[in-house]
């Protein structure tokens, strides 16, 4: 029996900001959507996503007079992404998927 | 990037690989600036060193290294202002930490050999240069960098055992340690 696929995880930009934001403390909005490639309005919806399921924390502030927006990983957050990456490698690891 | 939800697990491991591969070259790329910025700095002031300490004698002019932190931390400030921010990470603290190390090691062989036990201080420094550089390079898997530091720290040791003999110009070791540091710094920007 396969383990799961996390669901929240297994979505392309909510995968590509998790792995952006475990090998850093922090990141800002805009670092992660010039990482990601994403339009501003998709990638807040998936910070909100994440956010929602502990994943990730979202701090809004001010960096001078311009609004910031910092994300970082959750123990809960590195915790789901290596379970998510454990089942991965056990997917492909079987010889008998589909 | 779409918000895909029909990737195979092959697709994902590739995602997550490159996406942490990119964020570790951006770091190193980031560090390749700070290359460029202390090893012109290493150079100036080496050879400003060297030019007043064979001319008047002097080893006080050794002084002038303390100039280096003073000098290079403003500018190092400026330059993360006019380049793209990047997030802190282990990585970038580690690489910090070694050479933060390596200035306290520097410092203190320069109090001990000034006030108890004198050595060839240069010989030595250079040496832990080389290393730092070198644990630096394998921290960041960076060849470029491992390479100056096997260059730096052991040909720098085997000059200042051997062929330069008077203790000013063994300063220069310094200088061309600055250059290695220079070219490095170049290699990592423009590699891609």
């Amino acid at each position: 029996m396969f383990k799961k696929l996390d669901p929240l995880l297994h979505s392309e930009l909510r995968l590509a900001v998790m792995s952006i934001l475990v090998g850093v403390d922090d990141a800002d909005f805009v670092y992660i959507k010039n990482k990601t490639g994403a339009t501003a309005g998709n990638l807040s919806v998936q910070l909100d996503k994440l956010s929602e399921a502990n994943y990730i924390t979202v701090k809004k502030g001010y960096k001078g007079k311009k609004p910031c927006t910092t994300c970082a990983v959750t123990d809960v957050g590195i915790k789901a992404f290596e379970e998510y990456v454990e089942a991965l490698r056990d997917y492909i690891a079987r010889p008998d998927k589909e | 990037m779409e918000t895909k939800n029909k990737m195979t697990a092959e697709q994902s491991l590739k995602l997550i690989n490159e996406t942490i591969e990119n964020n570790r070259r951006v770091i190193t790329k980031k560090n390749g600036s700070y290359y460029i910025l202390w090893g012109i700095l290493l150079s100036v002031i080496s050879l400003v060193i060297f030019f007043l300490w064979d001319k008047t004698g002097s080893a006080a002019w050794n002084l002038l290294w303390f100039s280096m932190p003073i000098i290079g931390h403003p500018l190092a400030l400026l330059l993360d202002r006019g380049e793209e921010k990047v997030p802190g990470s282990f990585l970038s603290r580690l690489t910090a930490w070694i050479w933060g190390i390596f200035g306290v090691f520097s410092l203190s062989l320069a109090l001990i050999a000034f006030f108890w036990v004198p050595m060839n201080l240069s010989l030595v420094i250079i040496l832990l240069f080389g290393f730092a550089e070198c644990i630096s390079g394998i921290t960041l898997k960076s060849w470029p960098v491992i390479v100056s530091g096997l260059i730096i720290g052991l040909g720098g040791a085997v000059l200042a055992a051997g062929v330069l003999a008077t203790s000013a110009s063994q300063i220069l070791l310094f200088t061309l340690a600055g250059v290695v540091l220079i070219l490095t710094g170049v290699l990592i920007k423009i590699q891609k």
